[in-house]
């Protein structure tokens, strides 16, 4: 299985914030979730893959291809949708294309066109006029018009009422029907990413946590809940984010032998969700357990 | 790259209106001047489209659009430097269109007709400004370099009308005479052609300089 | 081919859907050499991950029911009705055999058991 992104050892240093030597790689033909809690790097990774930020150290590859060496051909073969409408407000979604599209070497105008058609969008609308699900939308559409082979989003869907997320869900479904294809999607509403994501790569305070299959992650973890005094009775090597309260404590087990050793002991026992998975493995720095 | 310099013509419509506007008055009220008035309006108008057209860029963010396609900086920078001269033509073009209005309607003012010398200096004018202008720009993005674009403003403007003014009046002017006799030999048209090849070449070494400059910036 | 997909149930979803196909091949509701959709459409339909279905298919095929052929897709196997009828009698004397530790833990004789039993197979 290739891979449509590698990313080896980058390194980019900020005043305040560290991307500290991070590496991960995406197969092509599947989806692959961004998460984690604002200001972790998501957004800075991404700019360093478009070179918008330059990196301090380390490799990243899009198809193979050096994001560097090989800016231009690179470029041609990725869409990009983030998360505010970077286009002129005055000009219209017709205007706007007619700048765009000479471009992009495979523009396909027919399939923008049919796009356009698909999401409703008023071609002599201006930009500022549209509503933030629309602007989305062109982006999308734009994006989706040029054969690109991976499709880059860095939180598309933050402020977006559910049935455009579903509506953009939807279209990413379409999309992964090539298997050539890939989406690497970066949000912190992990809720979109629950059902469609086929990996997950979460990043925390500059540092890649872990970077697996969903299924997988999902099956070896699991939220626990017990008395406190099970704490001391069963080995909790394995649990994070524990939060105690009065009422006993909550914590995710990151092994399924240790999820059982609770549930032996009375403890309940729920599937994550992505969402508790990052919130417990954020927490974890600030427990005390 | 045409779509970019379209691009910042698109995104200055309602700039345009204003422009006729602007010629109209520019040179009615510089009706006395002589040579310098379409010297001085072509330093305007083109310092407005830049202006507006760079106040977009910033205002849209948009340079985090243009570097996630495959366009090179160095085609993004060449587009604004060649937009400079699509406005100098804008600008002469809709001054020509005001003399020749004027010239079929009986109005109680006369403007100077444009001259290959006010073109010239216009030019020159131009380059020079934009080319000190935008390297300015492409390393410290808009807001910053607004003051800078201002003062250039200024200085170009006022200058031009009175170095125009300062050479056409002054004929005896000692300096004058040192710099005509420098260039003894050489017909008028000749040391135009000079001046604007000198002005050219300013603005190219101004272009790599914006491009490096360009370069280096992170969004 | 229906397929239900529950989000509360405990059971991963691969299995459930593995499971529905398994049954489906068992009742004769799919035919043998029958295509299946890709794994790419039916994650689609379904809205869950292609690589959620790409371990169902790969389940069924591990298990035999259903054959993948390579850039023609899937197809149910041709089944083999004595296999079939024999792991299913496997799973009938599995779930006796706990019916009978059940039953001596809650200290039934075994005419009780019979009886029980004789109960359950005319209402069932």
């Amino acid at each position: 299985m290739e891979n449509i992104l590698e990313i080896k050892n980058l390194r980019k240093t900020f005043k305040d914030f560290t991307l500290n030597d991070i590496s991960f790689s995406l197969p092509k033909g599947y989806i692959t979730g961004f998460i984690g809690p604002n200001g972790s790097g998501k957004t800075t990774t991404i700019k360093l893959i478009m070179n918008l930020l330059k990196k301090d150290g380390g490799e990243i590859k899009v198809f193979g291809l050096d994001h560097i060496r090989q800016e231009k051909e690179v470029k041609n073969r990725i869409g990009f949708v983030y998360d505010e409408s970077h286009f002129y407000e005055e000009l219209t979604v017709e205007e706007m294309k007619r700048i765009i599209a000479p471009v992009y070497e495979k523009w396909d105008e027919q399939q923008f066109q049919s796009y356009i058609g698909k999401f409703a969008l008023p071609r002599n609308k201006k930009i500022k006029e549209l509503s933030r699900g629309m602007k989305v939308k062109f982006s999308l559409a734009v994006a989706l018009s040029h054969h690109a082979d991976l499709l880059i989003m860095d939180e598309p869907t933050s402020g977006l009422d559910p049935v455009v997320r579903s509506d953009i869900l939807d279209i990413l479904y379409a999309l992964i029907q090539d298997e050539n294809k890939g989406v690497f999607f970066s949000t912190h509403i992990t809720s979109d990413l629950d059902r469609i994501a086929d990996y997950i790569v979460m990043i925390y305070n500059g540092e890649i946590l872990f970077c697996t299959r969903k299924d997988e992650l999902m099956e070896n973890h699991a939220v626990v809940k017990g008395n406190l005094s099970l704490l001391d009775t069963v080995r909790s090597r394995n649990l994070v984010g524990i939060r105690k309260s009065s009422y006993g404590f909550d914590a995710l087990s990151t092994d399924k032998g240790t999820a059982a050793a609770f549930a032996k002991e009375g403890a309940v026992i729920d599937k994550p969700t992505l969402e508790d998975i990052m919130l417990y493995y954020t927490r974890k720095e600030h427990s005390h357990a | 790259m045409l779509n970019l310099i379209l691009k910042d013509i698109l995104i200055q419509k309602k700039t345009l209106a204003f422009l006729g506007l602007y010629i109209i008055i520019f040179s009615i009220s510089f009706q006395h001047t002589g040579a310098g008035a379409f010297a001085a309006i072509a330093v305007a108008v083109t310092y407005q489209m830049v202006a507006t057209a760079c106040g977009h860029e910033e205002k849209a963010g948009s340079d985090i659009i243009w570097n996630s396609m495959p366009l090179s900086r160095e085609k993004i920078v060449l587009s604004k430097y060649l937009s400079v001269f699509v406005y100098a033509l804008l600008a002469a073009l809709g001054y020509m269109a005001f003399t020749l209005l004027l010239s079929f309607v009986r109005l109680p003012f006369r403007i100077v007709p444009i001259t290959m010398e006010s073109v010239a200096a216009g030019l020159i004018g131009i380059l020079l400004m934009n080319g000190i202008y935008f390297p300015v720009y492409f390393k410290l993005g808009y807001m910053k370099a607004r003051v800078v674009s201002f003062v250039l403003f200024f200085v170009f403007f006022f200058g031009i009308m009175s170095l125009a003014e300062v050479v056409s009046s002054n004929q005896s002017n000692a300096l004058l005479q040192t710099i005509t006799a420098a260039l003894h030999g050489a017909s008028d048209l000749q040391i135009l052609f000079v001046m604007i090849g000198a002005a050219l070449i300013f603005m190219l070494i101004s272009y790599a300089l914006s491009v490096k400059l360009y370069n280096s910036r992170e969004f | 081919m229906n397929i239900l997909i529950s989000n509360s149930s405990t059971q991963p979803i691969y299995e459930q859907i593995a499971d529905q196909i398994k049954d489906q091949i068992m009742k004769g509701l799919l035919g043998e050499s029958e295509p299946l959709p890709s794994i790419r459409s039916l994650a689609r339909d379904l809205h869950i991950s292609v690589i959620t279905t790409k371990r169902a298919y790969d389940e069924l095929e591990k298990e035999g029911f259903i054959v993948t052929v390579a850039g023609k897709g899937s197809f149910v196997a041709a089944q083999n009705k004595q296999l079939l009828r024999e792991s299913r009698i496997k799973i009938v004397e599995e779930k006796l055999a706990e019916a009978v530790m059940a039953a001596k833990s809650a200290e039934l004789s075994f005419p009780e058991l019979e009886e029980m039993l004789r109960i359950f197979y005319e209402e069932v």
